[in-house]
């Protein structure tokens, strides 16, 4: 099995492309089996890059492979020194991403098989997620930036398509335009950084770039200015697809897409991109530590802003989205203060707590007919005991309780953020730290709110949510919407009636799975690595890439000692989430009264932060606006001043048409006249030219 | 000589099939007539798999092809996209009047097509001026035919008679060209040709003689390209001809003109840093640019399709032109080659035109009804398959990534720009803008509009196998362009000596005059 996924890495992206083309050419045949060839593609590609990632960890001395540099595929384009070879990278890095790709996907197939069953467009919804899935895994498995740049397109195609999923809801469209054309501002830059490095090396080959910078110091020193421009123009484009500051305002707006969407594309994979990007060309940022700062204060201050607006949001899914911002500035942070490994670790944990948790509010959401807002429900436990546990190992996981995945990977960070020298690594630390604090506290707020105290469920629970396709479809999804709970649609929707509303198998099986890796991924960063390594088996299979965890960087360069050590950090940060949970469990739970009393006192600031700091509206102000105006006033020259020079320009060779039309009436003689001057001109020119 | 009897063995084939078809064609019976158009499939298919069989072998074909080390490349094209051009003229023959069938099989039909698809064939082969004069009229004559007789209409036979007459005075023009070659080199040879070039320049006294031989011999050629200024036919014959022999006209007389006009340059060994060199190349430059402009401009003020697609037949020849001023580039960097690049943008609008000519044959029903871009509205709407394969074929024209449009246009500039024409490199990507609007516009029409009617469709076999073959090619090529693009290079550069060296008795029957 190793030796062949060595041999045939093409299928794990080749096998979701091939069931994107099944469902979308014979979708309509399919109808609701087109989860089937989807499902069976991601086992595929799931079981392949677990074999990869089992090879490599093995060694080729062990029967395992050695990492694949450049599996040439074909050639793509070959024009002059421009070559564009279609290849393949398998290395430890590329591997982990591909191991929590495929397999959350894989997941996540399988719970939206349940979740969107009888939808319109059932098949549609499958052939945009295999789709997605073929892009990511050529992100990732690409060998040159060219191939990156291509999937990292073809995520935000594949993106825009799911959030305007259910298109004929405005707010959905909107919501598409709004993702598509903030990430265009990320993706100009990336284009540029890439044709820069194109530029300066002349090639686009990641091997041969990153072995340039390593050993041609001259070369460095020669290009020097250029160089440095070159990771700010890749950091562009990473803040624009990971949603930082200040591109980050396009993904909350992005849970307008279905569920299973959210979790996959907009927590935990796509989003990721940004930090495989820095991850992968770390080399080229090295060369200018400048912007490993950048890099670490816009993550720090991200992750700062998304979780003080959490704090004050009522929408189930968009406090998961800003907490996904807020983990994801967690990340670039780590990234910032050469904590790489440590970075993807968080990536790693964070794709299984985070696809769980959104899974676990789409299992809500789809119970409570759609409702969303938290004011509006409590005491869900009763009716949704499975979800209740599932949710709560996936909120111990976010908030960092002790023992669950999300506490060693974050904790790892706030460490390497602490020890960073100078008084930049203390302020950041702390900043991360009091993220922390708010992360827990949102978090059990949440829980709290919706899961305990009096069974309170909105009118809308127990139906299903009414379809955005209401008009397009015939029936709705009757046979499956209210066989669970037959009984519960007849008469009054009094809390008493409810039973299970925690959905079929297939919904609540694969959050099993994830829950297991919520719980147990972290331990893979504790252990596992050979004697006297620093961090676990996480750590040391990533140091061929990355080089080691964020200790090794710091002895490597000499720094001076650790302001914390880990150990001492974990037990602060085990205190830090514990309050949090606690502050959250004084007044979501014991004392919901005091909660609205504090809010009150604190009016502005929660108006504040419920508004998200008012950034839309700024932006609105400070670019929509004067778009808008520009728009209209090119609207304006283009209708009277470009258009008149079109019909100029139509008009000339339409009155040479008509000056000529006596000989287009098919007077073959004005044409042979037209021949012989044309040739007698040529020749007569030449001769005039030669003497 | 069993050699060189198995080197041309495609050719063969193909004759063959024309005498058989062509005899077969006159038939008493309708059912006998109709057994042509499997002939001419069943010929053109092996024909392909005989070029494809050839290629590679160490057969060369000493001194006379100088030119194309390896000429099977054309061989190849010609009786792939042959083949496919049979396929979408299936049952063409039948056709009558709008509204009514003929009851008249003209089987002579393919045997017209087969004959100059052996010219074709045959043209890279061609080592002596009488050879390609003859070569290109054996693909000329036939489709003359073709035009006036493909179609019961009126408007067909002007079409044929005007492409007839302005065909003859082109061949007349480069004739006289070919004369004066004859007159300076005192041989009609290529090699000898070449070498009384080579010494001429060496010793700086090329005559004038020699220099009006090449352009007129190039200008009158430029006659089968639809170049500027011997344009003039292209769009009246391409809107009065049949669908499928609109189509045919857009390959293999632009195919073999291109060949001839590779041929002719040749003979002053590419070399444009000479005086009659650069003479020559300054008059392609003023053809291309001139000829994809023009092309560019008027496509944008037509409705009628195929005009459309016979203006942008004229562009496409300009960008071709753009490959020949750019010559044949560095042995060290194969791209910088543009006679590669213009062979490779040969074989992809070849099969990217078909495609798109076998969806508008397809969605234009029975008989040779609706060429208007009204009636081409909503197509998407009853047939998306057609509209998407269509659309994909446009946008292959347009010249856009993954499919060989792009790639073809990328090689042009590529090598434009290896050569130092970068303003002309410019011209093209302005001029390739330019064109996305009218090509667009069609594809506004099929997907952004109700339909006015209902439509009918040839719903046939072969012609939709044509269309899905095309696209297939175009989108594959277009991501994969190696087994083109190798064939290609083979074709453009030249290698060393030939592998197996054939005495060769010179063409001695062919000699003028006395």
């Amino acid at each position: 099995m190793i030796q062949f996924a060595a041999q045939y890495p093409w299928l794990i992206p080749g096998l979701p492309l091939l069931a994107a083309l099944v469902i979308g050419s014979l979708g309509k045949w399919l109808k609701g089996w087109a989860h089937v060839p989807a499902i069976l593609a991601m086992l595929g590609s799931f079981a392949l890059s677990i074999a990869l990632l089992i090879g490599l960890n093995k060694g080729p001395d062990a029967g395992g492979i050695a990492p694949i540099i450049d599996f040439n595929l074909f050639e793509w384009i070959s024009a002059g020194n421009f070559h564009v070879p279609v290849a393949l990278t398998i290395d430890p890095l590329t591997a982990i991403y591909l191991s929590f790709i495929t397999g959350i996907s894989l997941l996540i197939f399988i719970y939206a098989s349940g979740y969107m069953k009888g939808d319109y467009g059932y098949w549609r919804f499958f052939a945009y997620l295999a789709l997605f899935v073929f892009f990511m895994t050529m992100l990732v498995m690409g060998s040159n930036f060219i191939l990156l740049y291509l999937g990292w397109e073809g995520v935000g195609l594949s993106s825009y398509l799911l959030i305007g999923y259910y298109y004929p809801r405005p707010s959905a469209v909107a919501a598409a335009k709004k993702a598509f054309i903030t990430n265009r501002v990320g993706d100009f830059g990336l284009a540029i950084g890439v044709f820069l490095i194109y530029t300066l090396f002349g090639n686009i080959t990641y091997s041969v770039v990153f072995h340039r910078v390593a050993v041609d110091h001259e070369f460095i020193t020669v290009h020097q200015a250029l160089l440095n421009w070159i990771p700010f123009c890749l950091m562009l484009g990473a803040f624009g697809k990971s949603a930082q500051f200040p591109l980050h305002v396009w993904l909350p707006d992005a849970m307008e897409g279905p569920t299973p969407v959210s979790a996959l594309i907009h927590a935990a994979t796509m989003v990721t991109a940004g930090i495989y990007l820095i991850a992968r060309t770390l080399p080229l940022f090295q060369l200018n530590p400048v912007s490993l700062e950048v890099v670490a204060i816009i993550g720090g201050f991200t992750a700062f802003l998304a979780a003080t607006i959490a704090l004050c949001q009522y929408d189930l899914k968009r406090i998961w989205a800003y907490s996904t911002l807020s983990q994801l500035g967690y990340m670039f942070l780590a990234l910032g203060v050469a904590a790489s490994t440590s970075a993807v670790f968080h990536v790693f944990t964070h794709a299984f707590f985070k696809a769980l948790l959104f899974l676990t509010a789409g299992s809500v959401m789809h119970a409570m007919g759609g409702e969303l807002d938290i004011r509006k429900m409590s005491g869900v436990a009763k009716v949704m005991p499975k979800t209740c546990v599932l949710m709560l190992i996936g909120c111990l996981a976010l908030a960092g309780f002790p023992g669950f995945a999300g506490f060693f990977s974050k904790d790892e960070i706030i460490a390497a953020a602490f020890n960073k020298p100078g008084i930049a690594g203390l302020l950041l630390g702390v900043l991360a730290l009091l993220v922390a604090l708010m992360t827990a506290y949102y978090t059990f707020r949440l829980f709290f709110r919706v899961f305990t105290g009096p069974l309170v469920l909105p009118a809308t629970a127990g139906h299903h949510e009414p379809s955005p396709f209401a008009l397009a479809e015939d029936h709705g999804h009757d046979e499956h919407a209210h066989d669970e709970h037959a009984d519960g649609a007849h008469g009054e929707h009094g809390a008493a009636e409810h039973k299970n509303l925690d959905g079929p198998i297939s919904m609540w099986g694969p959050l099993v799975i994830l829950a297991l890796g919520a719980i147990g991924a972290g331990y893979l960063g504790l252990f596992g690595a050979p004697e006297g390594a620093h961090g676990g088996w996480f750590h040391h299979f990533l140091s061929p890439v990355l080089g080691g965890g964020a200790e090794n960087h710091a002895e490597a360069a000499g720094e001076t000692a650790e302001r914390v050590s880990h150990t001492v950090m974990m037990g602060i940060s085990s205190v830090v989430a514990l309050i949090g949970i606690g502050i959250a469990w004084y007044f979501h739970k014991k004392n919901r009264h005091a909660a609205d009393i504090v809010a009150a006192n604190f009016r502005p600031l929660v108006t504040f932060l419920y508004n998200k700091w008012y950034i839309d509206e700024f932006y609105e102000a400070l670019f929509l606006r004067p778009l808008w105006v520009l728009g209209h006033l090119l609207n304006i020259i283009d209708r009277y001043v470009v258009d008149g020079l079109v019909f100029l320009v139509g008009f000339i060779p339409q009155m040479a048409g008509y000056l000529l039309k006596p000989t287009q009436r098919g007077i073959l003689q004005r044409y042979a006249v037209g021949m012989i001057a044309g040739a007698a001109a040529i020749v007569l020119g030449v001769l005039y030219l030669l003497k | 000589m069993e050699l060189h009897v198995k080197f041309l063995v495609p050719e063969i084939i193909l004759l063959v099939a024309a005498c058989v078809v062509t005899l077969l064609g006159l038939a008493r019976a309708d059912s006998t007539r109709k057994m042509t158009q499997l002939i001419a499939a069943l010929a053109t298919a092996l024909a392909f798999a005989a070029s494809l069989g050839l290629f590679g072998n160490p057969i060369a074909v000493p001194q006379s092809t100088h030119v194309f080390f390896n000429s099977q490349y054309i061989t190849i094209l010609a009786c792939a996209i042959g083949f496919l051009s049979v396929l979408s003229s299936w049952d063409m023959p039948a056709r009558g009047e709008p509204g009514q069938t003929d009851s008249n099989y003209r089987g002579e039909f393919f045997g017209m097509m087969l004959f100059s698809l052996a010219g074709v064939a045959m043209i890279g082969k061609v080592n002596d001026l009488i050879w390609l004069f003859l070569v290109l009229e054996l693909v000329s004559i036939p489709t003359y035919i073709m035009v006036a007789t493909g179609r019961s209409q009126i408007i067909a036979q002007e079409a044929g008679v005007k492409y007839f007459f302005l065909g003859a005075l082109a061949a007349a023009i480069f004739l006289f060209g070919f004369s004066y070659l004859y007159g300076f080199a005192g041989s009609t040879r290529f090699v000898d040709i070449a070498a009384a070039f080579t010494a001429a320049s060496t010793s700086h006294t090329v005559p004038a003689l020699a220099l009006i031989g090449l352009l007129m011999a190039i200008i009158g050629i430029s006659y089968k390209i639809a170049a500027v200024p011997l344009h003039f036919y292209a769009p009246d014959v391409y809107q009065g001809a049949a669908t499928p022999v609109t189509a045919f006209l857009a390959f293999a007389p632009k195919a073999a003109g291109f060949v001839a006009i590779i041929s002719i340059v040749s003979l002053t060994g590419f070399n444009y840093a000479s005086s009659t060199g650069s003479v020559l190349q300054t008059l392609l430059t003023v053809m291309a640019i001139l000829t994809m402009t023009l092309g560019n401009v008027l496509a944008l003020l037509q409705r009628n399709i195929k005009r459309i697609l016979a203006y942008s037949s004229i562009a496409h020849s300009g960008y071709m032109l753009v490959g020949l001023v750019a010559g044949k580039g560095t042995p060290d960097s194969p791209m910088s080659d543009g006679i590669t690049a213009t062979l490779f943008y040969l074989g992809g609008y070849a099969v990217m035109n078909l495609g798109a000519f076998a969806m508008l044959i397809y969605l234009q029903g029975k008989a040779d009804a609706g060429e208007d871009l009204d009636d081409l509205a909503g197509v998407s709407k009853d047939h998306p398959a057609a509209a998407l394969l269509f659309t994909l074929c446009l946008f292959s024209l347009i010249g856009m990534p993954a499919t060989i449009g792009f790639l073809g246009k990328l090689y042009i500039v590529q090598s434009a720009l290896a050569s130092g024409h970068g303003t002309l490199a410019v011209i093209v990507v302005i001029n390739a803008a330019i064109a996305a609007a009218y090509y667009l516009k069609i594809v506004a029409a099929m997907y952004l509009r109700d339909p006015l009617y209902p439509f009918v469709v040839r719903p046939q076999f072969p012609l939709k196998v044509a269309a899905l073959v095309c696209t297939f090619a175009v989108i594959v090529l277009g991501i994969m362009p190696a087994p083109l693009l190798n064939v290609t290079n083979k074709a453009g550069l030249p290698s060393g000596p030939p592998a197996v060296h054939i005495d060769m008795p010179t063409p001695q029957p062919l000699v003028l005059g006395n």
